[in-house]
């Protein structure tokens, strides 16, 4: 599941911030984009963002969806679904329509699933796979 | 009416032959003009203003891809459609806009299929395919409201269009309205599975750190920093060939 998704959209992007680029202050994309670098600031877009496992962002998130391999410091908002693979590292609130957790990923923050009354509060280190399951 | 600019260099006598094989195909397909020789000390703007009150509609230029590149600037902003017959057998435009060179480019004016497409602008000057800076970590690039930082070893690449066959990784399209913003390694862009950064863009401002960077314009000319870069409100009405790359 998350190796597909690692690829998911990658020839319709728009944009991709390169691991030796480093972008700050507010950033509103449109279409799909990739950050393989360094972000600080806000991040929005109707598309997809794909988080790659090298880089490190320190801001909120606002997407269609979104793949995170790689360090946020900041909450996530996504419409749809939000995947994260286990070398992820997330401090800050995620907001989503569906979630998938890979085991080993490392989330500190609020979860809330759209739509439900309910905000859940979850701390996710070293998740076994089968309770990650779970959570989707 | 027909107005051909030739290139200064087209004097010399190694390109009588293949100037007499592209003037009796004018007169052939009954394209004639008036003709003027590029100078380095006269513009050609006046010449240009002047033959389009007297009816002049098609500006040819005959040269190089650096010839083109430099009378753009006076032809741009004339309304006016433009051809250009390519006098090397490689002509990166040439092959664009699917013109052969030579004579050969003559068929393609009579045919007159005109495109409109993009050109960028940086400060006052135009540029038809790309602006380069080689050093990448000497300047600070802001796009509307955020920056991009590089780090040292790369360079800066924002094409209108492909100027090269081995860039064809990258499908960039004179015709969409944006410039594309390419960051890579020194020597490594556009190389296959190269790990680029690409941003797609209308306007950007680029400034030095510290002392005045240059931005190298289609391969042939120099502007310093700080540089206010966007696609031109401008279209340039090309005649183009069927074999065209867009």
């Amino acid at each position: 599941m998350f190796k597909n998704e690692n690829t998911k959209n990658v020839k319709n992007t728009e944009t991709i911030i390169g691991e030796s680029v480093m972008v700050e202050g507010e950033f509103n994309g449109r279409g799909n984009i990739i950050i393989e670098g360094k972000l600080n600031g806000n991040i929005k877009t109707d598309g997809h963002i794909l988080i790659g496992d090298k880089a490190e962002i320190k801001a909120n998130i606002e997407s269609g969806s979104a793949f995170i391999s790689g360090k946020v410091s900041g909450n996530i908002k996504v419409n749809s679904s939000i995947d994260i693979a286990k070398s992820a590292s997330i401090k800050g609130d995620i907001e989503a329509k569906s979630i998938a957790v890979e085991a080993g990923s490392r989330i500190n923050g609020n979860i809330k699933m759209n739509g439900e009354a309910e905000t859940e509060t979850t701390e996710i280190e070293e998740t076994p796979e089968e309770e990650a399951d779970k959570l989707v | 009416m027909y107005l051909y600019i030739y290139d200064s260099c087209l004097k010399d006598k190694k390109y009588k032959n293949l100037i007499n094989k592209i003037e009796n195909r004018i007169i052939d397909l009954d394209i004639k003009g008036k003709t003027l020789h590029l100078n380095l000390l006269k513009s050609i703007d006046n010449f240009i203003n002047s033959e389009i009150k007297q009816g002049a509609h098609t500006v040819v230029i005959i040269g190089d891809d650096k010839t083109f590149s430099h009378a753009l600037n006076d032809v741009i902003s004339k309304n006016i459609v433009v051809g250009y017959i390519p006098i090397e057998s490689k002509s990166y435009f040439g092959e664009m806009f699917g013109i052969p060179s030579g004579e050969l480019a003559c068929n393609i004016l009579s045919g007159r299929i005109i495109k409109k497409i993009d050109v960028g602008k940086i400060n006052k000057k135009y540029f038809l395919h790309s602006l380069k800076i080689e050093k990448a970590n000497d300047v600070i690039i802001k796009i509307d409201n955020f920056e991009i930082k590089a780090a040292p070893g790369n360079q800066i690449l924002i094409k209108n269009f492909n100027s090269d066959k081995l860039e064809k990784n990258h499908e960039t399209n004179p015709t969409d309205g944006i410039l594309d913003l390419f960051i890579e390694k020194q020597g490594n862009i556009f190389h296959k599975n190269s790990k680029h950064t690409l941003f797609t863009i209308k306007k950007i401002d680029i400034i030095a750190k510290n002392e005045s960077v240059p931005i190298i314009l289609d391969d042939y000319q120099i502007i310093n920093t700080p540089a206010k870069i966007k696609i031109a409100d401008e279209k340039l009405k090309i005649i183009v060939g069927s074999n065209r790359q867009f």
